[in-house]
């Protein structure tokens, strides 16, 4: 490997965990004793998040396959799991490159490398992310291929379980960059006229239609009617798409299809290929693209010099709004929630007809849908603030007047997402008229007060006197982690103690049950009260 | 004879083992433009930064207009203006939106702002600016904007880190006429910079600093007095103790000829 583009590669990243440390007091400290030792405290936290990230994802699916081995028919548990975990290895890397590479951007990392007579690879993006970042993920897969070849004593699978799993990678990179590269293209371009741009819209729709039948592709390949139509030899090329399980596992197959698995999965992989160059080099010119080309198409014939009369929080939304919207880096961040759930969602939809699911189970899964937003949106509102977070230290705004006012956009973002999706899956279960209403306005509100929480918490860990703000400053996928694991804490207390009531008050954990949603609502409204309590009292 | 508006006394800043502010003493009284010149990394900014309540403090004591800098810190960002040394907006904003976004977070009434910002445009010359993206806008440009976000509420104490960065000359005018007015108003003015030029046509008083401590302070007059020369850069050279730089100058030669 190119030594010059590795060391480009190291310093993009040391660069981004630079920038996220260098106002926190303890990281001064080692600087404010020698710059060796800050450069050192900066390697060792690269290695030591990778680690941490690499070492949950193989304890996380140690424990699933755990679970399946104690089944019966293991192996065919393993299977219907590793679409689970192959799907998730791609969601992850769509998602970590678009953090990443939102740095990047916002930093313009690349801008000092430009005057210098060197060709900046395109290659030191995706490497850059994948030795630092991405290939972190797929530690996911060791467990259920060690478990599988301890199983079944095939080596095979850990060739190709490894092969496919490169090849998750290199899709969810590749859905990334075509993220980055189509929806900035349309934001920037739209700047100033984008509350009008039905153009916007269709694209950012059109992707999420493009991916979600991706997902299903990779998740329920069952549910593609094509499926069943393709005939003889040729369903075997284009079976390992749809059900990866064929080339992951292919000896649990007939013995012809070892070689189609197998000989598949070599077209596959150069097929990413072919995509991830492509896409690799249009999406490495925009980001390094400098940000001022794209807003000349800023209005500059109006002469208007005031804006309407607006209240304080409506003022400090109307920023926000226009800040993650206007940067297509901010917006794409809003977006990755939607995605990340997915699955999810799509699960619930196939199997919400299913008779043993009433709504209650549906509201159960669409709590995945706030652990998600809420902690995901904590993140990205106070991010999105960026070098602007001086502008906001230097303003006489309380704590808390930041917080609800970043509550604000993220609450409505939530909302317009989670109320067309509640309707819909309520008109298929035909659930009562009131839980219409109960329902969402309970997800609505568990959402406001545990991102009202996060809030707080990520708010107080920006220190005083800080310059910017990026994801590493709050430690990064560490710091998501945990508070999706604060998020579910709160949310489910208020859900679990109202099953509880029910069972208790009449013997049942009942279905589509006006009196849970009450019960949740009120429960749920009590917590609201408890999570505003702290934040007025923060300082 | 008014008291003090700023008074520090025994200012100590650490960051981590380094100790970028070491027993600052300071008096600055309302109607003073006072100029702080100190070179590069002599903690001119962190001095400037805790005044105006955006960072915290290791030891001492700051008051402004009676205010505990770290006590009262949204009382002392309602009454300073603070332009930093290189100027940190919403680029993605316009001009005339994120001014009337600072307007109202620090709720000036609507008429008012308006005026202000109208005339504040055509004095800096950037109306055909004010509806583009900040983002897009020339390094001189944004100077003025945020000059301008500094002084839309007409703060009792204004702050500049470099304030004349990037300004053209007419701008520059504007700011000195302008700085003159306010410190005619009884407003008090903090500037601070290391083009001596600027320090010597705009302040009525200056300090020192270097290394973090104050070395001089006075009127031009008590610095010429005391250090005995006449230029400001002399002065400014010999109290910070990097007065004969003909060695430096010499090495650099040789070594670019060589």
């Amino acid at each position: 490997m190119n030594h010059d583009i590795f060391e480009l590669s190291r310093r993009i990243v040391a660069e981004q965990r630079y920038l996220a440390l260098k106002d926190s007091p303890k990281f001064q400290e080692k600087t404010g004793r020698s710059a060796t030792q800050g450069a050192r405290y900066i390697e060792r936290l690269i290695f030591i998040t990778y680690g941490v990230t690499a070492v949950s994802m193989i304890a996380f699916s140690s424990f699933l396959t755990y679970t399946q081995i104690k089944l019966p028919n293991p192996v065919d548990h393993l299977q219907t799991l590793s679409l689970l975990l192959y799907a998730y290895i791609f969601l992850i890397s769509l998602y970590s490159f678009i953090m990443f590479t939102n740095i990047v951007r916002t930093y313009r990392l690349f801008e000092p490398l430009k005057p210098l007579p060197t060709r900046i690879g395109r290659q030191v993006l995706p490497l850059s992310w994948f030795v630092f970042t991405g290939s972190s993920s797929l530690f996911v897969i060791v467990p259920i291929l060690w478990a599988y070849i301890y199983i079944t004593g095939n080596i095979l699978s850990a060739f190709t379980g490894v092969l496919w799993a490169f090849i998750m990678l290199g899709l969810g990179y590749t859905a990334g960059s075509a993220m980055i590269y189509i929806l900035s293209g349309s934001v920037e371009r739209k700047r100033g006229l984008w509350s009008g741009s039905i153009s916007t819209i269709l694209r950012v729709t059109g992707f999420i239609a493009f991916f979600i039948l991706f997902e299903i592709a990779i998740q329920i390949p069952q549910e593609i009617p094509v499926l069943p139509s393709i005939r003889g030899h040729l369903a075997y090329l284009f079976v390992p798409l749809l059900n990866s399980a064929y080339i992951i596992f292919p000896a649990a197959q007939p013995s012809s299809y070892v070689y189609y698995g197998i000989g598949a999965s070599f077209i596959y992989a150069l097929l990413a290929i072919g995509l991830f160059i492509v896409v690799n080099s249009r999406t490495f010119s925009r980001v390094t693209q400098t940000e001022t080309v794209s807003y000349n198409a800023a209005d500059t014939s109006q002469k208007k010099l005031h804006e309407s009369k607006s209240g304080f929080y409506l003022t400090i939304f109307r920023k926000d709004v226009r800040n993650i919207f206007r940067k297509s880096q901010n917006f794409l961040m809003m977006l990755i929630p939607v995605f990340l759930v997915l699955p999810t969602l799509l699960s619930i939809f196939f199997y919400s007809s299913d008779v043993s699911f009433g709504s209650i189970s549906i509201y159960y899964s669409m709590l995945a849908i706030v652990i998600v937003s809420s902690a995901f949106y904590s993140i990205v509102l106070i991010i999105s603030e960026g070098n602007g977070i001086s502008v906001l230290q230097a303003l006489p705004v309380r704590l808390r007047d930041i917080i609800y006012s970043k509550e604000y956009v993220g609450a409505v973002v939530f909302a317009a997402i989670v109320a067309p999706i509640s309707v819909l899956f309520l008109i298929k279960t035909r659930g009562n008229p009131i839980i219409f209403f109960l329902f969402p306005v309970n997800l609505v509100i568990a959402y406001v007060y545990s991102s009202l929480y996060n809030l707080r918490r990520l708010m107080r860990k920006v220190p005083r006197g800080a310059t910017t703000v990026n994801f590493y400053s709050f430690g990064g996928n560490t710091e998501l982690v945990v508070l999706f694991a604060i998020t579910a804490l709160l949310i489910s207390l208020p859900t679990l103690l109202s099953t509880a009531i029910s069972y208790i008050s009449l013997g049942i954990t009942f279905s589509h049950s006006v009196a849970f949603y009450l019960s949740t609502l009120a429960l749920n409204l009590l917590s609201l009260f408890i999570v505003m309590n702290i934040v007025n009292n923060s300082k | 004879m008014n008291p003090p508006s700023i008074v520090i006394h025994n200012l100590v800043k650490n960051y981590g083992e380094t100790r970028a502010l070491d027993g600052v003493d300071m008096e600055i009284s309302p109607g003073e433009i006072f100029g702080l010149l100190g070179p590069n990394g002599s903690g001119k900014t962190t001095l400037l930064r805790i005044i105006c309540s955006i960072l915290d403090y290791t030891s001492g004591y700051v008051r402004v207009s009676g205010l505990d800098v770290s006590r009262d810190s949204l009382k002392v960002k309602r009454i300073t203006g603070y332009v930093p040394e290189t100027p940190v907006l919403y680029e993605s904003l316009t001009p005339t939106e994120f001014l009337n976004f600072i307007g109202s977070v620090r709720r000036i009434d609507h008429e008012t702002l308006a005026r202000r910002i109208e005339s504040f445009a055509s004095a800096f010359e950037i109306m055909d600016k004010m509806n583009t993206f900040i983002g897009s806008l020339s390094f001189g440009t944004k100077q003025k904007v945020a000059i301008m976000a500094a002084l839309i509420h007409d703060p009792e104490i204004i702050i500049l880190d470099e304030g004349m960065n990037g300004l053209d000359p007419r701008s520059a005018k504007i700011l000195k006429n302008l700085l003159n007015d306010y410190a005619s108003r009884g407003r008090t003015i903090i500037f601070s910079t290391h083009v001596l030029e600027v320090a010597e046509t705009v302040c009525t008083r200056m300090s020192i600093i270097y290394r973090g401590k104050i070395v001089d302070t006075g009127t031009l007059e008590d610095l010429r007095e005391r250090s005995g020369t006449s230029k400001l850069e002399d002065i400014f050279l010999n109290v910070t103790g990097e007065g004969d730089l003909g060695p430096v100058i010499k090495s650099l030669r040789e070594t670019m000829s060589s």
